[in-house]
């Protein structure tokens, strides 16, 4: 793991601090700068660094150990795990996540992005990832 | 003991004069508690803010060491004190006029929190640790020259010359090594009862540690005064030493914080971890419920201080006023 690899918490911004740390792990789980076995800090020991409530730590590793990314278990210590045994996507979820993307894009073209700048940004994106995952290719 | 007592008065007023002047200086985006644009010192507005501040602080410094050196010149020698507390109680009330000058001026900004995810690389803090050591190495030598040691030494000095004696007992001798036991202990609990200045900020430990080594420096040569006799000084000469050692001690705390100062505005990034909300007294005290941090970042200095609204701040307040009680009374006890 990357020494210097911090995590940022906004206060009092629009984005729930739990969800700011799942969506800074998450990505540092897929740009590969946190990989399987690496050990992240104790609930209590990110809180105190972090100067935010336990619950919201909690509740964040919580989130990433139900999405497979995170193996927490009492009294042992916090650790990112492989994804590579992860469950495929039901179809459902692919549509979802469909939509969510097609909204995604049109809300970039309604601001004035263009189709290449957002081609080259999802694949700059798609560049830092780790290689692609089983239940991923589909 | 007058040049003495001059010396002591003199350094006193120019090491508490450095530390407010440092003061509005440690961090970009902040002036006063106040956050304001990150260059807002460099504008008109804010030179003159800072102008201001200055010329009423050196003015009150000037006139309190004035009245304070007239009052010892006259024989009254707790006038040099109580002017001194006076001085810090108004350089108090200009940071506050201060304060409410940069208020117009304040910006909002996000409040942003960072901590490692990754391996500390910062490990056991050998450094502070090993401030024990001057304390030890006295110890032992007041023990190994116990025997000749004056049945009665002095303790305290004023412009007359010795004003308090203590006795050759374990507690006249150990007093000054067990008050600085205390603080020894304070300042490792300090470190550790704060995972934030533990993980994140190796300046800060180093700080700790400078501090930790003189303050056991300091009291250790405050320590040896009873085994002047032995070396042939005279108990006068013995309390100049002491003034000395205390002068350079106090002196090389002002240079620790202009230093900071410098360093803490260079390299730290600009606002620190909390918003304007909770602030009391100008920025000198934080009380926000609605913030789970019990430590943030100071706004008036270099550091961090407790937000009252949590319980364990009062809990640590209550540890801190143990040792300073416990300091005081171990000092006094013969």
């Amino acid at each position: 793991m990357d020494a210097a690899l911090q995590i940022n918490v906004v206060i009092d911004g629009p984005v729930p601090a739990y969800r700011q740390i799942v969506e800074q792990i998450r990505t540092f789980c897929v740009e590969g700068r946190l990989m399987p076995g690496d050990p992240l800090p104790s609930v209590r020991a990110l809180a105190g660094s972090l100067g935010v409530h336990f619950n919201t730590v909690a509740e964040a590793y919580r989130a990433l150990a139900d999405d497979g990314w995170l193996e927490v278990r009492q009294g042992k210590s916090v650790r990112v795990l492989s994804r590579e045994n992860a469950a495929a996507p039901t179809p459902v979820l692919l549509d979802q996540q469909s939509s969510r993307l097609r909204h995604m894009i049109a809300e970039l073209r309604g601001l004035g992005m263009t189709p290449q700048w957002i081609r080259a940004q999802i694949e700059a994106a798609m560049g830092m990832e780790m290689p692609v995952h089983k239940g991923e290719a589909q | 003991m007058k040049e003495a007592t001059w010396i002591l008065l003199s350094v006193q007023y120019v090491v508490v004069s450095i530390i407010f002047l440092s003061l509005p200086s440690f961090r970009r985006g902040l002036l006063f508690g106040v956050t304001v644009p990150v260059d807002f010192s460099q504008t008109a507005e804010g030179q003159t803010i800072l102008r201001r501040f200055r010329m009423l602080l050196l003015t009150v410094m000037v006139a309190a060491y004035v009245v304070g050196m007239a009052g010892v010149r006259a024989g009254y020698a707790d006038m040099s004190v109580w002017s001194m507390l006076a001085s810090i109680g108004a350089g108090i009330g200009i940071w506050s006029y201060a304060h409410r000058q940069t208020v117009p001026f304040r910006v909002q900004v996000p409040v942003v929190r960072t901590a490692p995810l990754g391996p500390t690389t910062l490990s056991f803090p050998w450094a502070q640790v090993l401030s024990i050591l001057p304390l030890a190495v006295t110890a032992i030598v007041l023990r190994v020259f116990w025997s000749q040691l004056p049945a009665r030494f002095p303790q305290r000095w004023d412009d007359q010359g010795v004003a308090t004696w203590s006795q050759r007992t374990i507690g006249g001798v150990y007093a000054p090594i067990l008050t600085a036991a205390f603080l020894y202990v304070f300042m490792l609990a300090l470190l550790y009862m704060a995972p934030r200045i533990r993980n994140t900020n190796a300046y800060l430990r180093a700080v700790l540690a400078f501090v930790s080594w003189l303050l056991m420096i300091v009291l250790s040569c405050v320590a040896l005064v009873p085994l002047a006799g032995a070396f042939h000084v005279t108990n006068q000469h013995a309390g100049v030493l002491v003034v000395v050692i205390v002068c350079l001690g106090a002196l090389a705390v002002a240079g620790l914080v202009a230093v900071t100062a410098l360093h803490s505005r260079r390299a730290m990034a600009p606002y620190g971890d909390t918003g304007d909300t909770g602030w009391k007294a100008g920025g000198i005290l934080y009380y926000n419920p609605g913030d789970p941090a019990l430590w943030v970042e100071k706004r008036m200095g270099f550091g961090w201080t407790l937000n009252f609204a949590r319980p364990q701040s009062w809990l640590f307040l209550g540890l801190l006023l143990t040792v300073v009680i416990a300091s005081v009374t171990a000092a006094s006890f013969h």
